[in-house]
């Protein structure tokens, strides 16, 4: 009972703040501007039904890891690699000789009449019984999952060479293949357009699914994130310093409730409000995006837990910082000034792998004023000021994997299917229940000195 | 309940080296109204801070309802009107009233109750959609008054409760303090106003400097035995000689140009004596037109004990 008078006072004192005013309008300005948005599809059939095609093979010729635009290393067997594929041409071993919608529509809600020439090799080399049950397994699968459904595969007879078969195949499209379906991205009802392959050569951001990646993990998981964070510890920074004001911190002081009590439920105050600002404007963007795209991929509402984590991690330090310094301002501060070091941190880190790497293949070049390659230096990660920073780094909250989290899971789900993207210089694999659990540590321990703190010093 | 409703014993607040209070002694019976009186920064407010577990005590004990101080269950049942109390501005009464009731641990049914009766009670009835921002400084006092009561405490500490009250407001305080007393609860009052003071409590305190320098009932700190001012219209030449020869201690008092009437302060030192000097008095040609007691003040008491008698009153 306590907990709800808290939290309804702290409601009213949002109220009063116009914090839900703010919250609505941000929602609906992003919502806006989300409808003005369009997603054309391009009549470019072909292209997505041979990028199926050179997926097929995909895994017979992985190439080493290569850093995509987007970020993510080539996990094999995704779009991505489909794409390079084709451009690449390097492997075209199937041939696509017809493909025409059977509606006439060159869509991708369309169903799909192929005739492809399928080497028998292929089928063999890959462990299928035949070349129909091939593809009849395979076709249209990007990382596993089916972009479309396989109506009918026809050996059509008496055709083909003493190496090949022609196969007929009828295709019928699934939720995935909208979304590897190139697409015309245009913002303020066509007014600015941001993506069009009709007028030149395609890439693989002219995708849907890439081009929701995109939108979604710059704009909404990158600087949104870091909008939202700091708008949302300097929205809440002050409801706790204004409970702990002299004339009204002695008023909840002599309730029957102890202090750490009232101190951790306004701070859960505070959290509920984000949780539910959040909810209401990433849902908004999110129900725009997928509306206008007509994908409706999950991911994005991972954002919604994230932020609040973090979120919930800055609040207990500028908690913390409040109930020491007994000033608004100051608490903000101290969240800031903890936020920006992890990220310098995070750039020390980033900046000594990096050197790491780029020292022995400079070291390699020849010297042409001395004979013989030089020997590389130590490593700075060896270093003691090397290992400090890597030490700190590895036990501090990693906020630059905020955003690598939910950008992971719109690629699982946007591109079908990718590995968990890497640090482009450090080896290891993030490990995300570590570094929530390392993040949620520090919460605690600042919320718990917090509660030490207000419980044994005097007002 | 049995036993003092608050005991003190050796009560010693510091703020770093500064002593607010130094060994404070004091107890208070149940149903009583007990004041304190000091001057300003003289540590009754940092008292009542201690006893309600705001400040930690740097040395001594105390026990508020039977508990140690500062426990929850003797906060349940203690009420408190702050000094400077700024309330959450954004409230309204009645939904500062709700949040208290709250955490208070009022059931919903009987918050709704309480709050109307109190608000009417302190006179804030009919003002219910007023925001605490948008309330006069006598409103401010009245929700803190209402506040501390809502939850029904056996024993309140009111710092100051008619600090920015107007005559009528003040009296209605005093009033429902009363009622508060008839009521059996124990009031702790912090209050500069001498005369309110005389007027509701059973006993008071006099803190100067952190230190407790006089405490008692009011009859035993106003002194036991009255003296008595005789008024005559002429000057009263038998009642002068018994006055003499009985040998009672006695003064004139100066008329002054108001007061058209002779008058005599006198100390008699029994009731037989005082009985003797009323029935001459009548009987005096001076003409007896007044007979009335006199007590200390409570102001002359509080100044004494301060030492600051003589440089008030020149
Ligand atoms: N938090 C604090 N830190 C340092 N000194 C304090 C603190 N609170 C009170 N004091 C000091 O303790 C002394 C007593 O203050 P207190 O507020 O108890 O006085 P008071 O008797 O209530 O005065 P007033 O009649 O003006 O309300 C003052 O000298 C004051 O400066
Ligand atoms: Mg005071």
């Amino acid at each position: 009972m306590q907990f709800i008078a808290i939290l309804k006072d702290s409601v009213r004192e949002a109220l009063d703040a116009r914090i839900f005013w703010i919250i609505g309008i941000v929602a609906g300005i992003l919502v806006l501007l989300g409808l003005t948005m369009s997603f054309e599809p391009l009549p470019m059939g072909k292209v997505v039904i041979g990028s199926l095609i050179t997926g097929l093979t995909s895994n017979e010729n992985k190439q080493g890891p290569r850093r995509a635009v987007l970020g993510p290393r080539s996990g094999g067997g995704g779009l991505f690699d489909a794409f390079q594929g084709i451009f690449r041409q390097s492997n075209a071993k199937i041939n696509l000789l017809e493909a025409e919608p059977v509606n006439g529509l060159n869509l991708p809600s369309a169903e799909w009449k192929l005739r492809l020439e399928l080497p028998r090799e292929i089928a063999k080399k890959q462990g299928a019984v035949d070349s129909a049950t091939f593809l009849r397994d395979n076709f249209g699968r990007i990382a596993n999952t089916p972009v479309v459904a396989i109506k009918s595969v026809k050996l059509v007879s008496g055709s083909g060479s003493a190496q090949s078969d022609l196969f007929d195949l009828e295709i019928v499209p699934l939720d995935g293949f909208l979304r590897i379906w190139p697409h015309k991205w245009s913002m303020f009802f066509g007014g600015l357009t941001i993506l069009d392959c009709s007028t030149r050569p395609m890439t693989s951001f002219d995708v849907l699914g890439n081009q929701i990646l995109l939108l979604e993990s710059i704009l909404v998981a990158g600087i949104g994130t870091w909008v939202a964070l700091m708008l949302s510890v300097a929205l809440t920074s002050f409801f706790i310093p204004a409970m702990l004001k002299k004339g009204t911190v002695e008023t909840l002081l002599v309730r029957p409730i102890s202090r750490w009590r009232l101190l951790t439920y306004k701070y859960c105050g505070g959290l509920l409000f984000i949780g539910f600002g959040t909810t209401v404007i990433l849902g908004a963007v999110w129900v725009t995006v997928s509306f206008k795209a007509g994908v409706w991929s999950q991911a994005l509402l991972w954002m919604i837990p994230v932020i609040v984590f973090y979120y919930a991690f800055l609040h207990s330090i500028s908690t913390l910082g409040s109930v020491v310094t007994r000033s608004a301002v100051f608490g903000l501060i101290a969240a800031c000034l903890v936020w920006f070091s992890l990220f310098l941190l995070n750039v020390a880190k980033e900046s000594i792998l990096m050197m790491d790497q780029v020292a022995p293949i400079v070291a390699g070049i020849p010297n042409p004023q001395r004979s013989g390659t030089v020997e590389p230096g130590p490593k700075i990660a060896d270093s003691t000021f090397g290992k400090v920073i890597m030490g700190t780094h590895r036990w501090l909250p990693r906020p630059s994997e905020i955003d690598s989290f939910v950008r992971s899971k719109l690629q699982e789900d946007l591109l079908l299917g990718r590995e968990v993207e890497k640090s482009p210089f450090s080896p290891e694999i993030l490990d995300w229940k570590e570094s929530a659990g390392i993040t949620l540590g520090h919460t605690i321990l600042a919320l718990l000195l917090a509660c030490l703190v207000f419980s044994y010093r005097d007002p | 309940m049995a036993g003092p409703v608050l005991s003190v014993s050796g009560l010693t607040k510091r703020f770093r080296k500064f002593e607010a209070l130094v060994g404070v002694n004091l107890s208070v019976e149940p149903g009583t109204v007990f004041s304190l009186l000091g001057q300003n920064g003289a540590g009754k407010t940092t008292l009542i801070k201690v006893l309600l577990g705001i400040l930690k005590p740097s040395e001594g004990t105390a026990r508020v309802l039977g508990y140690p101080v500062g426990s929850v269950q003797a906060r349940r049942k203690i009420g408190y009107l702050p000094e400077d109390h700024r309330f959450p501005e954004y409230h309204t009464g009645p939904s500062l009233l709700e949040f208290y009731g709250g955490l208070q641990g009022i059931p919903r049914h009987e918050r709704r109750k309480r709050i109307g009766f109190w608000l009417d009670r302190v006179g804030l009835g009919g003002r219910e959609s007023v925001r605490i921002r948008g309330y006069s400084k006598g409103m401010k006092q009245r929700i803190g008054l209402a506040q501390a009561l809502i939850h029904d405490p056996d024993l309140v500490f009111l710092d100051e409760p008619t600090d920015g009250v107007d005559p009528v407001g003040r009296r209605e305080i005093r009033d429902l303090m009363l009622d508060l007393k008839r009521m059996g609860k124990t009031l702790f009052l912090n209050s500069h106003l001498l005369g309110e003071v005389e007027l509701v409590s059973d006993r008071v305190a006099i803190l100067n400097k952190g230190k407790m320098v006089r405490e008692g009932s009011l009859t035993e700190l106003t002194g036991g035995r009255p003296s008595w001012i005789f008024g005559f219209a002429k000057d009263p030449t038998t009642f002068r000689k018994t006055l003499m020869t009985l040998g009672v201690p006695n003064t004139y008092l100066d008329s002054n140009q108001a007061s058209p009437f002779h008058q005599w302060e006198v100390f008699p030192k029994s009731e037989q004596v005082l009985g003797e000097l009323v029935k001459l008095a009548g009987e005096d040609p001076g003409g007896l037109r007044f007979l009335h007691p006199r007590r200390e003040s409570l102001e002359d008491v509080y100044l004494d004990s301060l030492g600051k008698k003589e440089a008030a009153s020149t």
